[in-house]
């Protein structure tokens, strides 16, 4: 038994450096993710549960693009980020604004109900089956040592670190992103101080979704899609939010590889459904014992 | 005494219109019943206590692979499966209840552990053979009244009905008991109960264990009707968030207001299901959702606010 332990670990430890790898570059897909969300966590106070439905409409609308136009999902990106930024935008005056203000519950079953209709909307047009949207990057492999990298996910992780970093910037250092903040922190204060903070709503929403849009054809050269994608994604960027603080910019980067990480190595060691069963429990543990997260409190 | 035989009639009269069904009848009655009696566990603890579950599918999978397995490999009786399943129902909750509540999660960190431990559960069990993993458990047909399966869907019209009815006593038993008001008052304002002297996370607690008893004590007359279960159609999202959808359409913590929104959505899913006649799969569920989002917007309290709106008004 012993013996047989340490072949299989001796076997295990060269693939080290290649999951470590898958870990890293899916991590940083988790964290842009993850950062929409907190985004509209930290500035709405609303707790989003359509966000991964979003993303999962971005890539059907790259499959569209791909099918209809003949267009690479690179290419398809001028179409799909400005679209699920509209849909975000009506989404947000629709159904988001009127519960604004109303019960956590009330917020939470609007969009349980929204990611009912979004989910089950794309399940009725393109049937539950898997689609490709192959890219003309799709086949090109980076080699770095031992280590083997799709091109493409490697766009789409540099892309969404890059992302992140702006979308930081943005809050950070510019007036519109002082604005965002002022309604963030406190929304009687900032209507006093003449913020319009009903636009600033609006604006951090779109970010916050149509980062999305952003993603969704950066990372169908690799993914297949299919009408649940939006509600793993959903669970996923949850479980990274939440243990990188909620609402907190930097804790959703920083949550993101980390689950990234845990994900692929815990693929590594046992494979199958057995990898889901330790995410979750890390995410219960968290919320049991530390509810605010690694970095705890609220920063925007 | 008046709820009490009111509902002793209304029951009565159920059980006198059963035989009269059609079969097609009989099993939408069969659902509605089961479903009937989630909603109404679920509405103990998210709506009259005020702590909002996205995992009760945890309890109702937790009673119906618990009686099953025991029948299956030990040749335990379904009826005391359906007991046992109960006791682990309120274990589970208590337990649940326990660890979240003392830690002072609520809101959407609740909903969030709740959906968590329910999705969890499910690849637990999808990776343990002995449960039969991802294939689920099928229930051979021996139909005997030992074995809590009938002949005919009129049985399971019964067995059912009865679920629904304890249900029914327990929630009107809280609400005319202190217990009802230590829920009330928990859920209107946690600070102002716990300055009346109510133990707030001793409410919650016992609030828990009553709503998981009653949801598990569904999961074995489901898995004895439908004799096959596997994880995701007893631990999945889905029944979850359906609990959670009758409850709030039909009203959230009224007493009654979820047995009326399951009376409402599960016959229209069916007839919706018959019309479409498997073409468009999903359809109903995006029906469910537009009616979620149009009841929040417009009638916050439900069906069962409306409905006792409109009363009032008649009698004003």
């Amino acid at each position: 038994m012993r013996a047989w332990r340490d072949d299989s670990l001796m076997d295990v430890l060269p693939l080290l450096p290649q999951t470590l790898a898958d870990g890293f570059l899916l991590g940083a897909v988790y964290a842009i993710v993850a950062v929409g969300l907190t985004l509209t966590f930290g500035v709405l106070r609303i707790v989003n549960f359509a966000h991964g439905d979003f993303l999962a409409l971005g890539l059907y609308l790259t499959y569209i693009g791909a099918t209809w136009l003949h267009l690479d999902p690179y290419l398809s990106l001028v179409l799909v980020l400005p679209l699920v930024t509209l849909v975000a935008a009506f989404t947000y005056r629709l159904l988001i604004a009127p519960v604004i203000l109303a019960p956590e519950h009330n917020q939470i079953v609007v969009t349980l109900g929204l990611s009912l209709i979004l989910q089950n909307a794309m399940l009725a047009i393109f049937t539950a089956d898997l689609h490709a949207m192959p890219s003309v990057l799709s086949g090109h492999i980076v080699r770095i040592g031992n280590v083997f990298i799709q091109a493409a996910a490697l766009i789409a992780s540099a892309a969404s670190i890059a992302v992140c970093l702006g979308l930081y910037w943005l809050l950070r250092s510019t007036e519109l992103g002082r604005q965002i903040r002022a309604a963030a922190q406190d929304r009687d204060a900032a209507l006093m101080s003449g913020v319009n903070v009903d636009r600033m709503y609006l604006i951090a929403f779109c970010i916050g979704v149509g980062s999305l849009g952003l993603v969704a054809p950066l990372i169908a050269p690799f993914n297949y899609v299919s009408p649940s994608v939006g509600s793993n994604f959903t669970l996923t960027a949850f479980i990274v939010v939440v243990l990188g603080s909620m609402g907190n910019f930097v804790g959703a980067l920083i949550g993101g590889f980390i689950i990234g990480l845990v994900e692929a190595v815990g693929g590594l060691l046992t494979g199958g459904s057995i990898n889901f069963i330790i995410t979750y429990a890390i995410f219960i543990l968290f919320l049991l014992f530390r509810p605010e997260g690694l970095l705890g409190g609220r920063r925007l | 005494m008046k709820p009490m035989l009111l509902l002793g009639a209304v029951i009565a009269l159920l059980a006198a219109l059963a035989p009269f069904l059609s079969i097609y009848g009989q099993h939408i009655f069969v659902l509605v019943a089961l479903y009937g009696a989630v909603a109404l566990a679920w509405n103990i603890l998210g709506g009259m206590a005020g702590q909002m579950s996205l995992g009760h599918a945890l309890f109702v999978g937790a009673g119906a692979y618990l009686s099953t397995a025991l029948y299956l490999k030990l040749g335990v009786s379904p009826w005391i499966g359906l007991v046992l399943a109960a006791c682990l129902g309120g274990a589970l909750g208590a337990l649940m209840g326990y660890t979240v509540f003392r830690r002072k999660l609520s809101g959407v960190y609740f909903a969030l552990v709740t959906l968590a431990l329910a999705e969890m559960t499910l690849h637990i069990v999808s990776n343990v053979s002995a449960l039969g993993a991802a294939n689920g458990l099928a229930i051979p047909a021996r139909p005997s009244l030992a074995n809590l399966q009938f002949t005919s869907k009129l049985g399971y019209c019964y067995a059912a009905l009865a679920v629904l009815t304890v249900a029914a006593i327990v929630i009107i038993v809280i609400h005319r008991t202190r217990l009802g008001y230590v829920f009330l008052a928990i859920r209107e304002n946690e600070r102002s109960a716990a300055a009346l002297g109510i133990d707030v996370v001793q409410g919650k607690v016992i609030a828990a264990a009553i709503s998981g008893a009653l949801a598990a004590l569904v999961g074995p007359i489901y898995a004895n009707y439908v004799l096959f279960i596997d994880p995701e159609s007893v631990f999945g999202i889905t029944l979850s968030i359906d609990a959670l959808l009758f409850s709030f359409v039909g009203g959230l913590g009224s007493l009654f207001g979820p047995l009326l929104g399951t009376v409402v959505l599960v016959p229209l899913t069916e007839l919706l299901r018959g019309m479409l006649a498997g073409r468009l799969a999903g359809i109903h569920l995006i029906v469910y959702g537009v009616i979620l989002v149009l009841v929040m917007r417009l009638a916050p309290r439900g069906l069962w606010g409306l409905l006792s709106d409109a009363i009032a008004r008649r009698r004003a």
